[in-house]
């Protein structure tokens, strides 16, 4: 079982598509993907997980290190799309408290433009 | 050996030259010999032709010479009135003038010529080296009965005779050319003028005829007897005694017996004294009607080719054997190196690098192979000692991780296998690793009425997992002391595994406190699968909510879950290892068949229970890789 990983650029950043499982073996691979592309210019980060099938805490570890790397650089980082077998691994370890997931595409359109308003609003 | 494969090699080689070298060889003889045989044939049609004309050209000559004397004589007889003693003087005249006449006479019909001479017919003949006198009128001879005179007389013109033996003087063989001598304005046959000629003359043309060691010529009559043969016994014996059977009967040119004075025949047919087939020709001579054979036999010929085929044949035969001789000597020259390669190839093979590589000699296939092998053997040297270098390497982080893994369990309560009964409870943990060292572990401690215990699972597996899992056991142990409750424990573990964990490795926990006496438990959860309780009723999942795994957040929040176990009850915990174990097909074992099947167990005991899952997990697995490190961690309430 393989990973295939599509990294896009966004209107803000990245958008990282996952296809596949994500475990041991091909967590290695995400995270040399991530170094690769993740450069500082990107403000926010999209995982999109709709086709992600297979989540392992090894894969969790490249997503939870993706999200402090956002942090520190005070961009966003975002989840989007988690199929319920996903969204139970992030729930066993409590993991989404303190998280940006989105069930939906248009959740988190929303979601973007009204921080967008918030930024346009406090420059004003 | 390696001998035998370039001889092998060699030989067949040899055999592909030899074999169309031969063919060639073996059909340029035969077509020159089938050539040379045709050609042989026209030849010896053609001499035996010239000999034939010759032969007949030279007879002809002395026949046309003596014809003329003999007509000159006839001439003169009828012309001039001669008497006896002239006529006589006349005849012995022309016979010392043509060495060729035998003897001569003028026969004469009685009184017709002249009145007063009667039966007549004085016969001049050489007889040792002079001329004897017979008269040829006496009674006992009677002229006019004999052919060389009735015949012209029927015929009343110039004849030659058949040969015959004269008994009038000679005595010899002869042939007798008869002129008529005709009278008056009518021309009255008055009788002949005769010219023999010993027929033993023409025995030594015929004996002077040669083609080769047996062609041999030899005169025909008219009426087809044989006049002169070198072999005398055939003389006046009928030429069809002498002539074999034709080769073609149906040809006119191969009847030779038949009346023809047309141009000159010859035929090809069997020969009589000798195997093989002769070329006749046949060549007429001229008014006598006689006929002149050569006979030449094919096979003394041909055998002069034949002769030259063998000896080619012998010349050939000998090349041919010398040349594989000669391929063999090339390939094994060419070779050489190859044996040599073969040779240091087993040296290779055997493990000796180091092994003689001869130098490229030519530059040909065989130098560019013996270059490419020697760069192959330094590739392979290279290789080696890289092989050696690595596994050396391997063998070393091998140990290592051994070393790591022993000391790995060596952390863990009863090295990864613990069984322990007491009076109030009784446990039993299992940890097995995925791979050498993982990141599941367990713990358990008893003070006094109190055991503390716990089961965890470090995100990933491996090293990077195991040396965090040191870190959390590390940690576990530390706070023990403190009499902290599961969830003072957690927070104190979390808030240390956060710190500096730049790799974001999380660890999820059960921590547990069981009272041994009044089986109160208070459970604390990080994340952790929720554990199953089996009682004598039922099996169910125990509803202790889990809060945020160790090391992903700073001071999240941790709470105990009080609850009272009854008595003789089985507290199961585990990781996601058994959960998660794939089958060959990719199928998760799942908590639903987990449950299952500690439901249906009947033993309320941890090990029997614990051995039988780990057995079950073992059975679905099957083949499949182990995915995930598996602990398990039992703990029965309850009197032994």
């Amino acid at each position: 079982m393989s990973l295939e990983i599509d990294i896009s650029d966004d209107p803000e950043g990245k958008r990282i598509a996952l296809n596949g499982k994500l475990d041991t073996n091909t967590a290695p691979q995400l995270q040399d993907k991530i170094d690769e592309y993740l450069d500082a210019g990107a403000r926010t980060v999209v995982m999109d997980l709709r086709r992600l099938e297979f989540l392992s805490s090894a894969g969790l570890r490249v997503i939870f290190k993706t999200k402090k790397l956002m942090d520190r650089r005070k961009g966003k980082f975002l989840l989007v799309n988690l199929q319920p077998q996903v969204r139970r691994v992030f729930e066993i370890i409590k993991a989404l408290d303190g998280m940006n997931v989105f069930a939906s595409q248009e959740e988190m359109d929303d979601y973007l433009a009204a921080m967008q308003h918030k930024v346009l609003a406090g420059e004003d | 050996m390696s001998l035998r494969g370039f001889l092998s090699l060699g030989a067949r080689l040899s055999f592909w030259i030899a074999l169309p070298g031969a063919l060639v060889l073996i059909s340029l003889l035969a077509t020159n010999y089938y050539l040379s045989r045709n050609l042989l044939k026209d030849y010896v049609g053609e001499l035996a032709r010239t000999m034939a004309a010759s032969t007949a050209y030279r007879l002809a000559t002395v026949f046309d010479r003596v014809s003329e004397n003999a007509d000159a004589l006839a001439s003169f007889v009828s012309s001039v009135d001669m008497d006896v003693s002239q006529i006589k003087a006349s005849i012995r005249a022309i016979l010392g003038n043509d060495d060729h006449i035998f003897g001569m006479t003028v026969a004469l019909e009685p009184h017709l010529l002249y009145p007063g001479i009667g039966r007549f017919s004085p016969y001049y003949y050489r007889k040792d080296g002079a001329f004897a006198y017979a008269d040829l009128a006496s009674a006992d001879y009677d002229y006019e009965t004999w052919d060389w005179y009735a015949r012209p007389k029927a015929a009343n013109r110039p004849l030659w005779s058949e040969p015959y033996l004269d008994t009038g003087g000679g005595g010899v063989l002869m042939t007798t050319y008869s002129a008529p001598i005709r009278s008056g304005s009518e021309k009255r046959f008055a009788g002949v003028a005769t010219a023999d000629i010993a027929l033993d003359w023409l025995q030594g043309v015929v004996k002077a005829i040669h083609i080769a060691d047996t062609g041999f010529g030899f005169i025909v009559s008219r009426d087809g007897i044989v006049i002169a043969h070198p072999d005398a016994q055939y003389n006046m014996m009928p030429v069809k005694t002498l002539l074999g059977e034709p080769a073609n009967p149906a040809s006119p040119e191969s009847n030779p017996a038949k009346e023809d004075r047309e141009a000159p025949r010859y035929f090809y047919s069997a020969c009589r004294d000798q195997p093989g087939m002769c070329w006749t020709a046949v060549e007429s001579l001229g008014e006598t009607g006689w006929k002149v054979f050569i006979v030449a036999p094919e096979r003394e010929l041909i055998s002069d080719i034949r002769a030259l085929t063998i000896r080619i044949s012998v010349v050939a035969a000998a090349g041919l054997l010398l040349l594989p001789l000669m391929v063999v000597l090339i390939t094994r020259r060419l070779t050489r190196p190859l044996g040599l390669l073969a040779q240091a190839t087993r040296d290779i093979g055997a493990g000796n690098l180091d092994a003689g590589l001869p130098a490229p000699v030519r530059q040909d296939e065989i130098g560019a192979l013996t270059t490419d092998f020697t760069s192959m053997r330094d590739s392979l040297k290279d290789y080696l000692v890289e092989l050696r270098e690595t596994t050396a390497k391997q063998q070393r982080l091998e140990s290592e991780i051994r070393i790591a893994s022993d000391i790995q369990m060596s952390m863990l309560r009863g090295a990864g296998h613990a069984d322990v009964a007491q009076e109030s409870y009784q446990l039993f943990a299992l940890l097995r690793p995925a791979r050498s060292v993982g990141g599941d572990l367990y713990d358990f401690h008893c003070e006094g009425n109190e055991l503390y215990f716990i089961i965890g699972d470090v995100s990933d597996k491996g090293v990077p997992a195991a040396l965090f899992m040191a870190k959390a056991i590390t940690l576990y142990a530390g706070a023990l002391g403190d009499g902290l409750s599961p969830a003072s424990i957690l927070a104190r573990m979390n808030d240390a595994l956060c710190r500096n964990n730049e790799a974001c490795m999380f660890v999820t926990a059960l921590c547990g406190c069981l009272h041994t006496r009044s089986g109160e438990l208070i459970l604390a959860n990080a994340g952790h699968l929720p554990p199953l309780l089996k009682t004598s009723r039922q099996t169910a999942e125990l509803a202790v909510e889990g809060d945020t795994a160790l090391g992903l957040i700073e001071n999240p929040r941790y709470r105990d879950v009080s609850l009272q176990l009854p008595a003789d009850s089985l507290l199961l915990m585990y990781t996601d290892g058994i959960t998660e174990a794939f089958d060959p097909r990719g199928e998760e074992y799942t908590e639903q068949r987990l449950l299952e099947f500690v439901g249906a167990f009947r033993l309320m005991r941890p090990k029997p229970l614990g051995d039988a899952l780990i057995g079950d997990v073992e059975g679905f697995s099957a083949d499949a890789e182990q995915s995930d490190d598996i602990t398990l961690l039992l703990i029965r309430y309850g009197e032994p």
